[in-house]
């Protein structure tokens, strides 16, 4: 009797455990899960004075890029002409101002505002679309050394970027600048009931 | 009575949890002007470490292996192209399989709603394959008509039509969802303070799961295209490969309920591990009526919440 009774608790122990794993891995977002990937790259811009903004370049799977060749580059000449481009821009990036453009830099613990991006461009490349859009920041840098991190991710989950690239690029005045890089894994970011840990690039930028 | 107090105190934690975080829409469409300021994960430091590392783990390979697949497959699907049943059709097939299996492992396709509907009430191994059967074709089913239906018959272009249908579809598909609770929750009440509904088992009827409510529920969830199947049948339009387009859905369709009905097993198993597969005996207990009720208030005000939520 005292068996039975042990197995029992034995059986719902494991019933419980079981009922709690399904509750936190079934009770995800309803809909969403990544349905597009995205290989992300980034180059910083130098100044005189320090950081003056961000490329991101963002190259997506032949999925969605088919439906951006497909249903946008209507001339079919494998290029987007500027009439082509706002069209791109208006049906499938603008939106993504509402989410941040997926991007977040921090300095000492805090988000800096990215209030737009400029230079949107689109290339096809081997059957991928290639997203670069410039954001721009102005990180002056003193006779020290600046340091601040860049995450690109999106929280909703319906895209999942690939991040970071294994080389940062430098571009502008790499003269006056030395730049370190290395990745950081951000658990404070972490989304997905935390189970998704953005990657951030941690970037120190330092007179050589 | 422990047992039922513990399912109870879950599913309003699912629930908890559930409403946290319902994005569906594509962000890279046009919507409404919202400024989301970033946000981590409201529960994540409730959850101890190792539960959020093993979670990261499983996350990271699954989606390590979504992008493998889809890579892969797409290779196929040129070769396919060239020669329409060469071995990558069925390497195609398989991939379109494994991926639906992989695909539906993570957050989302309606596992909420199995789990929920099975862990409340009594259910059969054949139920719980039904519905996850039921919910993987229709999610898959809705985005192949709407991707056919907009590329052929309306010529409006592809994903961004289906993707505004889709749109409407989740809004409509929450109501649907919340009319079934309403119906559950209304057999539920009827159920514990009616003895009318008792059946042969000795079991009141309310507590098992039934094939019409299943259904209904199946159908609610499943309406709401899936935007992954949508891009793949969109992939394999632009390469002009619409029958090996079309077939890979119906494997996507198989192995997104293979993963569906796991859940649902999964769930019929915890409950029955719990305890409430011994009611049959005898006439349950008042208490053992509320974990159906709690479930199908759940499900009604996940419905709601979706409802006013449209995102």
């Amino acid at each position: 009797m005292g068996k039975k009774k042990q197995k029992e608790r034995g059986l719902s122990g494991l019933g419980l455990i079981f009922f709690l794993g399904i509750m936190l891995w079934g009770s995800g977002p309803l809909f969403a899960h990544p349905h597009v990937f995205v290989q992300a790259g980034v180059d910083i811009v130098l100044g005189e004075e320090g950081v003056e903004g961000v490329w991101q370049h963002w190259v997506f799977d032949e999925y969605f890029s088919a439906w951006v060749i497909e249903d946008f580059d209507l001339n079919k000449d494998g290029q987007f002409c500027e009439a082509e481009l706002k069209v791109v821009y208006e049906e499938t990036f603008r939106n993504l101002e509402n989410h941040g453009f997926f991007t977040r830099i921090l300095k000492n613990g805090k988000t800096l505002p990215i209030t737009g991006i400029e230079g949107f461009a689109v290339e096809i490349r081997e059957g991928h679309a290639i997203y670069s859009f410039y954001v721009p920041m102005k990180l002056l840098v003193g006779s020290e050394k600046e340091s601040f991190l860049i995450a690109v991710y999106d929280e909703d989950f319906y895209c999942h970027l690939f991040f970071p690239p294994e080389k940062l690029g430098v571009k502008g005045k790499t003269e006056l600048w030395r730049v370190e890089s290395r990745p950081r894994e951000m658990p404070e970011l972490a989304y997905y009931f935390g189970f998704m840990n953005p990657v951030a690039l941690e970037i120190h930028v330092m007179r050589p | 009575m422990k047992r039922t107090v513990f399912s109870l105190v879950f599913l309003l934690v699912m629930f908890s949890l559930t409403l946290q975080s319902v994005h569906s829409a594509s962000p890279f469409r046009p919507g409404p002007a919202q400024k989301e300021e970033p946000v981590s994960s409201g529960v994540s430091h409730l959850l101890p470490a190792w539960v959020r590392d093993t979670g990261g783990q499983v996350m990271g390979r699954l989606l390590l292996w979504q992008a493998q697949i889809r890579q892969k497959a797409g290779g196929y699907a040129r070769e396919i192209r060239e020669n329409p049943w060469g071995s990558a059709f069925w390497s195609y097939m398989g991939l379109a399989f494994l991926y639906g299996v992989v695909h539906a492992f993570g957050p989302g396709h309606g596992k909420v709603f199995v789990s929920t509907y099975f862990l409340s009430r009594k259910g059969r191994v054949a139920q719980a394959f039904l519905m996850g059967g039921l919910m993987g074709f229709f999610h898959v089913f809705s985005a192949l008509v709407l991707v056919l239906f907009f590329y052929f018959i309306m010529k409006s272009g592809g994903m961004a039509s289906v993707d505004g249908a889709g749109r409407s579809l989740q809004q409509f598909s929450a109501a649907m969802i919340a009319l079934v609770g309403f119906f559950l929750v209304w057999r539920g009440i009827k159920a514990l303070f009616d003895g009318e509904e008792q059946g042969a088992s000795g079991c009141l009827a309310s507590s098992h799961a039934d094939t019409r409510s299943l259904f209904s529920l199946s159908l609610a969830v499943g309406m709401v295209p899936c935007p992954g199947a949508a891009l793949i049948l969109f992939f394999s339009l632009s390469l002009d490969i619409l029958l090996a387009g079309v077939l890979a859905m119906v494997f996507l369709a198989a192995g997104l309920s293979f993963t569906t009905s796991l859940f649902a097993l999964l769930a019929l198993f915890a409950r029955k591990a719990m305890g409430h597969g011994r009611s049959e005996k005898r006439r349950p207990p008042f208490w053992h009526q509320l974990p159906p009720l709690a479930g199908a208030v759940c499900i009604t005000l996940l419905g709601i919440f979706l409802f006013f939520n449209p995102l």
